[in-house]
């Protein structure tokens, strides 16, 4: 196991070395000058061309990438065009934002969904069965960003039981604060994963209940409800983990549109605002965390299948 | 209308096989077994473990043996479904161990399988008649009309009512399953057909009637069969001749009336006990065998005789060198050093 | 052997078993009805589709989910119903007075859990007072009840380290870890090769011994009946066709199909001329024929009447608690059978 572990981690540089190139590139390819973006549409000729020379934008391609990537391997991920700060302080701050919000949403979408989908297992032909399926083709329908506004129309303006706009508020700082601002994003970046994860659970577990082994459970006279709650959702919940896994990676590089609506200041919203200033050093620095940090997840969730499942033997 | 299988004269006995349709010499199947992440191999599975027999037209041999033995397996690299990693199969003189191409296709057409499963064999939106001519198709054989004429030939010789056959295969019992997989094994008109456990998955009175199908079909067509099975009672009431299998190589192999009546392999003997009794009045009158353990695991076998670790009378010899199949004095070859001389005592 | 006039530990009246289908109730047991005396082995025959299993299932309430399934008649343990049974009454039942073993053990066995685990939890289910040392020595003691080598090793293994054989093995110690005075084993012997089936069977003969439990084997192999039954129950679509002690129903059986069944097994001793058959298959419960439901393939049918008008009633025969669903019994020893 420990071999197979090391074997994954050393396979992560290749991985990334590969991402990295292909991250550059496409930035770099993308239309625009980032001269006039930082200095605007009156500066002069010679004034772009002095800031192109300062930023090194003359060089050859595969040259900036070196730069880039030699400066990157020393931790240095280079300096915001648009804001002049350090770009890893500025992912830093943010990344915390995302990370506390995207755990709390999976957190949530998690429970709920494992909920609703073995609930609507259990009892197949039953109305919280049917409910769950209008709630998972619902939450499937509804656009995040259209569910995000109507909540803070409903809660936020007409109802003004909660803030309408949310900053990030660290949660060990103040924790009731952080569950007012963050419950209407969460719910709404919850929403889609509680569906696909409800659907996904419910049929995992469908297939389980049917199972040998869980007519040998109530054979013995396990009370149903540990059947169904330990016999058949460990196991079901074995093919669960990589959807769980693939989400929460897309939580923590995906909330674009939900930061947005809800103008938090999360990696989303930063890789927003720097596609549209043209701020490259941001966002190379940023999508390279992001896949760094999926791969991770991805790792993760490997190693989670060995711990869940006494079958699963590396190496 | 009473059948009896072709004696032992017509059919060719175990000491010399007159004409062989098919030879086997020393084939083995290897499986190589990784470990780690690089995928070393660290060793193999050996399936098929130097096995050699050979089979006349008209006769039935059986291959005998219980789950991991290699006879399926065996099975399926006789009709090439799998390549041998070792050894040699002769075909009516040719050798087609490593044939491949159009030499293959020809090679198929002379021997046939039927599997076990009827329900997952055919192909459950295929029409009955549909799946006994896919074979004529594929061959390209026909015109359409003597296609018909020939599915339907082969249909009602298996007991299909013609009225039935255009309904798809999902929709017969296991047994009408079983009866239209032989009619397909039996479009291409093969001189072997090689079943692998036919009737296993079948009830008891539906067995008999496929049992009854079998042998009348050996004596109309003159077709010679490799049967696969577990079922030593089965095997009993179809086979001319047997070679008992165990962890891939055979043990003990002789006319099916000797290796039955007269074991002399320690395995045999009791895979010959452990069958239960038939008739209540025999309880606890019959000597049983019950080996102790499983089977030895087959990527890493017993060094010497692979029985060994199960069998009473191992000794050091045992552990040494694998005891080869030849005759030792009871009439049929023998793979052990220690063969049973005494009559066993079975009560009729 | 128990007398006759014991209370049975489990007396089986007129159980029905289907569920609504647009066109109609199917049947898949039609009115059948047996008793299991203490200490016994009623061997229940029939082929699949018999309802022999479906029977049993229903009995404990482990009918598969799926079909709205309508369950009538009685199933008396020991007086009680099981089928008026609430929940939480039943599942004491199930495990406790009367456990069940079943035909695939290694996908019996939850992959997720060790042996122990789960051998432990049958006994931690129905014996609460017990604490984790107390439930892990009744586990290891099991396991050597069952002749699991090296218990302390094993009992920490899961599942998929163990061969067929020895999950049968399991099975069984998890069924008689609360000494249940009825155990039902379907097909318990079907997926295991010849010389483990010996095995599984020593042990079940063993345990039987020691515990004095009553054991009703669902089977549809005649030679498993013939090695460990007292009596036996044959079924035939549904319903009950003969009953009779071992010898009797093998030496004087008195219904056609058993007549045919036992005559369709090949035989080990020697070669016959042609195995005797019986023409078409079981009806499906949606094609039920009327009257006696075997009468089409019957060869002492020859186009009578009352076989095709009335179901015979399950009646006694010229010898003593020897019954047969038959019109016309007493042919059978006399009539041959047509090969």
């Amino acid at each position: 196991m420990r071999q197979y572990l090391l074997l994954r981690i050393a396979q992560l540089v290749p991985a990334l070395f590969l991402a990295s190139i292909a991250i550059w590139a496409l930035i770099y390819l993308l239309p625009g000058d980032p001269a006039i973006a930082i200095l605007g549409p009156n500066a002069t000729p010679e004034q772009l061309q002095a800031l192109r020379e300062q930023l090194g934008l003359n060089q050859p391609a595969p040259l900036q990438y070196l730069g880039w990537l030699g400066r990157v391997a020393r931790g240095d991920f280079g300096i915001s065009y648009q804001t002049g700060l350090p770009v890893l302080q500025l992912i830093g701050l943010r990344a915390i934002a995302t990370v506390q919000l995207g755990t709390m949403a999976f957190v949530v979408s998690m429970l709920v969904g494992v909920t609703l989908g073995v609930i609507a297992a259990a009892r197949p032909t039953s109305l919280a069965a049917r409910l769950v399926g209008a709630y998972n083709s619902l939450t499937l329908a509804l656009p995040s960003f259209w569910l995000g506004l109507l909540l803070i129309l409903l809660f936020g303006v007409w109802l003004k039981i909660l803030p309408p706009a949310s900053g990030f508020i660290p949660i060990w700082l103040d924790p009731l604060g952080t569950l007012r601002v963050s419950i209407l994003p969460i719910a709404t970046l919850a929403s889609y994963t509680s569906g696909i994860v409800a659907r996904f659970v419910r049929a995992a577990m469908l297939d389980v209940l049917g199972a040998d082994y869980v007519r040998t459970a109530r054979a013995k006279g396990v009370a149903e409800p540990r059947v169904v709650w330990r016999h058949a959702l460990r196991n079901a919940l074995l093919p669960t983990v990589t959807v769980l896994g693939l989400q929460f990676g897309a939580f923590i590089g995906g909330a674009v549109v939900t930061e947005g609506v809800f103008n938090y200041p999360g990696l989303g919203s930063l890789v927003l605002s720097s596609v549209v200033s043209r701020d490259y050093t941001v966002l190379q620095g940023a999508i390279l965390l992001i896949v760094a940090a999926f791969t991770l997840v991805n790792l993760g969730v490997d190693l989670l299948y060995a711990v869940l499942d006494p079958r699963v033997q590396y190496g | 209308m009473s059948r009896t299988l072709p004696t032992a004269a017509e059919a060719g006995d175990a000491a010399q096989p007159r004409e062989a349709l098919l030879d086997v010499q020393d084939l083995e199947k290897h499986y190589p077994v990784t470990a780690g992440v690089l995928r070393r191999v660290v060793g193999h599975v050996r399936a098929v473990d130097g096995v050699s027999f050979s089979l006349a037209p008209a006769e039935t041999l059986a291959l005998v043996g219980e789950s991991g033995c290699g006879k399926s397996t065996l099975g399926r690299t006789l009709i090439r479904l799998l390549d041998p990693t070792a050894g040699r199969i002769t075909f009516r003189g040719m050798d087609v161990t490593h044939i491949g191409g159009r030499e293959l296709q020809r090679y198929r057409r002379r021997i046939q399988m039927v599997f076990q499963d009827p329900y997952s064999s055919l192909n459950p939106r295929l029409s009955a008649r549909q799946s006994v001519a896919e074979p004529l198709r594929i061959h390209h054989l026909y015109d359409r009309a003597t296609e018909r004429r020939r599915t339907d030939e082969l249909l009602e010789r298996v007991g299909i009512p013609l009225q039935d056959a255009d309904r798809l295969s999902g929709q017969f019992s296991g047994g009408q399953r079983q009866r239209i997989a032989i009619a397909r094994a039996l479009a291409l008109e093969p001189d072997v057909l090689v079943l692998d456990e036919p009737v296993a998955a079948l009830d008891v009175s539906t067995q008999a009637q496929i049992i009854n199908l079998l042998r009348d079909l050996q004596h109309d067509l003159g077709l010679a069969y490799v049967f696969i099975s577990h079922d030593l009672a089965v095997v009993r009431q179809v086979a001319h001749r047997v070679a008992v299998m165990y962890l891939g190589k055979i043990v003990e192999t002789g006319r099916a009336q000797d290796v039955y009546d007269r074991p002399s392999h320690p395995y045999v003997k009791a895979l010959l006990s452990a069958v239960p009794i038939s008739d209540p009045a025999l309880r606890g009158r019959r000597q049983r065998i019950i080996l102790r353990g499983d089977v030895p695991n087959p990527a890493d076998p017993p060094s010497g005789c692979r029985f060994r670790t199960r069998c009473w009378k191992a000794q050091d010899v045992c552990a040494e060198d694998i005891p080869a199949l030849v005759e030792r004095g009871s009439g049929h070859p023998v793979a052990c050093y220690f063969p049973e001389s005494v009559l066993e005592d079975r009560l009729a | 052997m128990a007398a006759a006039t014991e209370t049975p530990t489990l007396a089986v009246r007129d159980l029905h078993v289907g569920f609504p289908t647009r066109r109609g109730l199917f049947a898949a047991v039609d009115g059948v009805s047996f008793d299991v005396r203490p200490g016994e082995t009623l061997g229940v025959v029939g082929e699949s589709g018999s309802g022999k299993s479906l029977s049993m299932l229903a009995v404990l309430g482990l009918l598969p989910p799926g079909p709205a399934w309508i369950t009538s008649g009685q199933a008396l343990l020991n007086g009680r119903d099981l089928l008026r049974m609430q929940g939480e009454d039943l599942r004491r039942v199930r495990g406790g007075q009367v456990a069940m073993i079943f035909q695939n053990p290694t996908s019996s066995l939850n992959p997720v859990f060790s042996i122990g685990d789960q051998v432990g939890e049958a006994i931690r289910v129905h014996q609460t007072g017990l604490n984790r040392a107390a439930v892990r020595e009744r586990v290891l003691r099991l396991l050597e009840l069952v002749g699991i080598p090296e218990p302390r090793r094993r009992i920490e293994q899961y599942p998929h380290e163990f061969s067929g054989g020895m999950a049968q093995r399991v099975m069984i110690a998890m069924a008689l870890a609360n000494s249940p005075s009825l155990l039902i084993a379907d097909e318990p012997t079907t997926a295991l090769d010849v010389t483990i089936q010996a095995q599984i069977l020593e042990v079940l003969r063993n345990a039987l011994q020691e515990l004095r439990t009553s054991l009703v084997l669902i089977t549809h192999n005649l030679s498993l009946v013939a090695e460990l039954a007292d009596r036996v129950v044959v079924m035939y679509a549904g319903s009950v066709v003969e009953t009779a002690t071992v010898s009797e129903l093998f030496h004087h059986p008195r219904h056609p199909y058993t007549v045919g069944l036992m005559r369709s097994v090949p035989s080990l001793e020697q070669q016959t001329e042609r195995l005797v058959q019986i023409p078409g298959q079981q009806p499906s419960p949606a094609s039920r024929p009327s009257g006696c439901p075997f009468h089409p393939r019957c060869y002492l049918f020859q186009q009578r009447q009352p076989c095709v008008e009335q179901t015979p009633p399950l009646d006694a025969t010229d010898q003593p608690a020897h019954l047969a669903a038959c019109h016309f019994w007493p042919e059978v020893e006399t009539t041959a059978v047509p090969a």
